[in-house]
């Protein structure tokens, strides 16, 4: 249990090897989640902390439970100090556990080295956080899937069981202490909060199987589920009401469809624009092209962004028909009144270095972004979109519902002269790093499982260069 | 190797029907806090002393209804829950007084070794996460009256074996009258914990602070009723006095809450708070009461002009407005209070507005540079902008007397009069081993406010309250108030404030309490009763 542990922990990128030479006192600038890269940090997660002089070199965990010290460094959280169990330190990373036995509503985290203590670094520990590991450790892209058989799962098809790795999932069943394993027989640690899997762009939920501490892992959760449909990659996780990161599930492409192809522009925001709010707008057309085979069954187009919206077209060739649901603003948020949606519109000329290190930025009044910090593009881009037909409660933006009829052994083109309802959506796009002055997302077409087209949307951030207060 | 779900997984893949179920509700501890003075994490006393009474917060810990134990000896599963202590190699099981779904109360035994330890919470034979805490020889902790650990302590006046009223703002005591404190954390015992306990004096360094002052202690121990609870026995310092007189408890360097006891003055049989208003008026405003009160201020604000101007408010005011205009409960001249009630600088949101009250058409206000008078802008309220300007034209240093005559139909006439002090100015020390405010002028009648905060490294933060009489000239933060703060001298911040009353009151027909204040050119905030000045 132990070899495949460490293989795996190498994997998830909790472990790594590079080596440098480290000088002097610590200094901590981030703590996220390990897998998300998000600030929210429940007790048990798995937390990578960023920063400079954090140990003297190079160190990974050779057992388990995991050390409490690796080379000259550790790591202490809360008022009463409790040594958080470490994956790996170096010079500028620290992979850790944020003990699930620190209370309090603040909790401090502290680096000591043999050259001395960083300064606290302050975190409120969240409620739920969860994050799921991504194949480069990155938070984002390919999910780390693997078949039941412990291999990577690099095509899944619907109905095939996966086995997904994540991290802040929360207390268990029985309770483990921080650093120890989960238990390799029953018990098993089960989590206490079920997460929901949301895969393919299915409006419910995948069926779960098993969902707890990954056995012989410590503060890694392993969730076996069942997609039952998947007309996109998109992957996340829901857990206490918190939304994991936005991953991709390695589809197996269909067998529905010859030639297909496409092309992805973003109308807002493009290089020139300046984004004085967040999560900000994203207006996006498209083409698709793709000849149907004759023996067809149902299938998917759908463009997907890295944000909760997508444009879904699901295909019934054998019916004759097809259906999209373009997402699409509703009136309020038009008017940029975001005071009915879930999601806190941040004012991106209000960024300034916080505190607890990083940047922080400040909400707008009743969630109502005032027309100064709206681009004129971005006005422009809004009156392309037509209005929903279907309204999405909590959300920024509706769906428009369009039908229409297809045949097999036709071309189906979606392009300004054909279907043109279906070829422009619109998203709204959380900023993964608040107050980063330059931004990428990316935008991209998938047709019958396969990904035919992909763009990086770049864009400016803010009202820089201020970063030290008001512009 | 294939852990075991996955093997299930497998052997059942397309049994749409097998589907993960939570595990379901196990107890969940958000914190662990000595039952008397509810100390958060972070702040020096929040160990949990052996022998004492805990309380654990959360979600899960126990049935739906409140159980208590029965009686001795108390027991160790109670309700379906029941709590594991470890420490080190050491387990112990602890002694539950009560149960409830969020909130459990149990006595940690004496015999759990001191160090971190980790509680373990088990409802219904399932078991929470783990939650650290500091295990302590003693962490004492005065029960409060409002059960929170802040405010009025829970002490008894004791006149004789059979007539022992609990101390309250009318129930004073009297200085050297003996009071009795209730408690938990004052330490360990020889005795089993889930027995009745024998009251036995704890041999240990103790002593209560009242009022600043060190108290002469006749018994600290168990009380004779409860497991855990403790009694502190001493008698009242002479010199002291007020409604809000803080208490505090030390037991070698560790210090409790701070809480109030009230003590009458020295010719009276009643208390007074220091802005004038006696202990059973206080009382009458917490149940919802109100008085009659008028505040005028004339103040002069200089920046690039100077403005001086003159308020009048006359009121008939509940307690959170009398707060936020006179600085209720604040310490006794001479001592100091941690996470006091502070001055309100704000009227909370949403708390209707006070009652004005007619006192006249117009206030005449008369000092060295002539006549001005204040109108009646609305009911109860009186303002005036005597000048604007470079220079001070109307406000001079001088005496400032307002007349009311003829009165009005709620207020009736009244003369009040003030000499504007010299204005106060200090100065801050701060070193490592102590903060030391020096000033000089302000009314040699009235009192100095020292207030600040501090900031642990974890986050904790809490205030604290001193007030010195104006004329000592300087205070010194003393060592107990240091030490129960969560960080050091040099990073405490904070204001003084300077207070002209309580001796600028007035006498009105209609009311009950009149103030006459000045606000000073430097002030950095103006209240009816105390200017501040930031350091």
């Amino acid at each position: 249990m132990r070899a495949l542990t460490v293989r795996w922990l190498v994997v998830l990128g909790i472990v790594a090897s590079t080596a440098e030479p480290g000088v002097s006192q610590p200094t901590v600038t981030a703590v996220v989640n390990a897998a998300s890269f998000d600030t929210a940090v429940p007790r048990g997660c798995l937390i990578s902390i960023f920063g400079a002089k954090l140990a003297r070199a190079t160190a990974s965990a050779a057992s388990l439970p995991l050390p409490s010290k690796l080379e000259d460094a550790a790591v202490l959280v809360g008022d009463l100090e409790l040594a958080a169990p470490l994956y790996f330190v170096s010079p500028t990373q620290i992979n850790a556990q944020l003990p699930f036995e620190a209370l309090g509503d603040t909790l401090s985290l502290v680096v000591t080295t043999a050259e001395g203590r960083s300064k606290p670094f302050l975190l409120k520990p969240a409620a739920s956080g969860p994050g799921l590991f991504t194949r480069d450790s990155s938070g984002k892209g390919p999910v780390l899937a693997l078949t039941p058989s412990f291999q990577l799962a690099d095509a899944v098809a619907p109905g095939q069981p996966i086995i997904l790795y994540a991290t802040g999932l929360g207390p268990t069943d029985p309770p483990v202490v921080s650093g120890n394993p989960g238990a390799t027989q029953e018990p098993l640690n089960r989590v206490i909060t079920l997460p929901e899997v949301f895969a393919g762009d299915y409006s419910l939920p995948a069926p779960v199987a098993f969902a707890g501490l990954a056995p012989g892992m410590a503060g890694v959760y392993q969730i076996n589920v069942t997609p039952q449909f998947l007309a996109t990659d998109r992957l996340y996780l829901r857990s206490g009401g918190k939304l994991s990161n936005m991953v991709q599930l390695p589809l197996r492409a269909g067998q529905n469809v010859t030639n297909a192809s496409g092309t992805i522009e973003a109308v807002y925001p493009t290089a020139q624009d300046l984004v004085g709010w967040t999560p900000h707008l994203l207006v996006v057309k498209f083409t698709a092209r793709m000849d149907i085979n004759a023996t067809a069954g149902p299938f998917a187009i759908a463009a997907v962004t890295e944000g909760m919206a997508s444009s879904v077209i699901t295909i019934d060739p054998a019916n004759g028909s097809f259906e999209g649901l373009v997402p699409v603003p509703t009136v309020a948020s038009r008017n940029f009144d975001f005071s009915s949606s879930r999601d806190v519109r941040y004012d991106l000329f209000s960024c300034q270095a916080s505190v607890a290190g990083g940047m922080s930025a400040f909400p707008f009044p009743g969630n109502v972004i005032p027309l100064s910090r709206v681009s004129p593009q971005e006005v422009q881009a809004l009156n392309l979109l037509p209005l929903p037909n279907i309204l999405v409660p909590g959300s920024a933006t509706g769906l428009l519902r369009v039908q229409g009829k297809v045949q097999r052994g036709t071309t189906f083109v979606i392009d300004g002269s054909n279907n043109g309802a279906l070829s422009v959506f619109a998203a709204y796009i959380p900023v993964r790093t608040l107050c980063a002055r330059d931004q990428v997302t990316t935008v991209r077409l998938i047709i019958d499982g396969k990904q035919v087209a992909s763009t990086d949307v770049h864009y400016t951030a803010g009202g820089f260069p201020f970063p030290g207060g008001q512009p | 190797m294939m852990p075991g779900p996955v093997r299930k997984l497998v052997k059942l893949a397309g049994v749409c029907a097998l589907l993960a179920l939570p595990a379901g509700a196990a107890p969940e501890i958000r914190s662990i806090l000595n039952a008397a003075s509810y100390a958060p994490p972070g702040m020096p006393n929040s160990g949990i002393a052996r022998g004492s009474i805990f309380v654990v917060f959360g979600t899960e810990l126990g049935p739906p209804d409140l159980r208590q134990a029965a009686g001795f000896p108390l027991p160790t599963s109670l309700g379906g829950t029941s709590i594991r202590v470890t420490v080190d190699t050491t387990t112990v099981d602890a002694l539950l007084v009560y149960v409830w779904a969020t909130q459990v109360a149990a006595i940690l035994p004496s015999g759990t070794p001191e160090g971190i330890g980790l509680m373990e919470v088990t409802y219904n034979g399932r078991r929470g996460q783990a939650g650290a805490f500091r295990v302590v020889r003693s962490s004492p902790g005065v029960l409060a009256q409002n059960q929170a650990g802040s405010g009025q302590a829970l002490a008894l006046n004791f006149n004789s074996a059979s007539d022992q009223p609990r101390n309250t703002l009318s129930r004073p005591a009297q200085p050297g009258q003996v009071v009795t404190l209730w408690a938990t954390g004052l330490g360990p015992i020889a005795d089993n914990d889930a027995i009745a306990p024998v009251p036995r004096d704890l041999n240990i360094n103790l002593q209560v602070l009242v009022g600043g002052k060190p108290a002469t202690v006749r018994y600290k121990g168990r009380s004779g009723c409860c497991s855990g609870a403790d009694q502190i026995v001493f008698e009242v310092p002479p010199g002291v006095s007020g409604c809000y007189v803080p208490v505090a408890v030390q037991v070698d360097n560790a210090i409790s809450n701070f809480t109030t006891i009230s003590v009458a003055d020295a010719n009276g049989s009643a208390c007074t708070d220091l802005s004038g208003i006696s202990g059973p008026m206080l009382e009458n405003l917490q149940s919802g009461g109100s008085l009659r009160v008028g505040s005028i201020v004339l103040s002069v604000a200089k920046s690039d002009f100077v403005t001086e101007t003159g308020i009048g408010q006359f009121f008939q005011a509940d307690l959170t407005w009398l707060a936020y205009q006179v600085s209720l409960g604040l310490p006794s001249p001479g001592s100091c209070m941690v996470n006091p009630v502070k001055p309100s600088l704000a009227v909370p949101f949403g708390s209707p507005p006070p009652v004005g009250l007619d006192a006249g058409r117009v206030l005449n206000v008369t000092g060295p540079k002539g006549s001005r008078q204040m109108l009646q802008r609305f009911q109860g309220l009186y303002s005036e902008t005597f000048a604007n300007g470079t220079l001070v034209q109307f406000l001079e240093p001088g005496t400032y007397t307002v007349d009311s005559a003829p009165g009005g139909a709620d207020v009736g006439p009244f003369r009040a009069t003030i000499s504007f002090p010299a204005e106060l100015t200090s100065t801050v020390q701060q070193s490592a081993a102590a903060t030391t405010v020096n000033w000089r002028g302000g009314d040699p009648g009235g009192y100095v406010v020292i207030q600040g905060s501090a900031q642990s490294p974890a986050g904790a933060r809490t205030s604290f309250s001193c007030v010195e009489r104006t004329s000592a000239g300087q205070f010194t933060l003393p060592p107990y108030v240091l030490s129960s703060l969560p960080a050091s001298p040099g990073d405490i911040s904070g204001l003084v404030a300077a207070g002209s009353s309580p001796q600028n009151r007035f006498k009105a027909p209609g009311l009950d309490l009149g103030y006459f204040s000045f606000c000073s050119p430097s002030s950095a905030l103006c209240s009816g009763l105390f200017d501040y000045y930031w350091f």
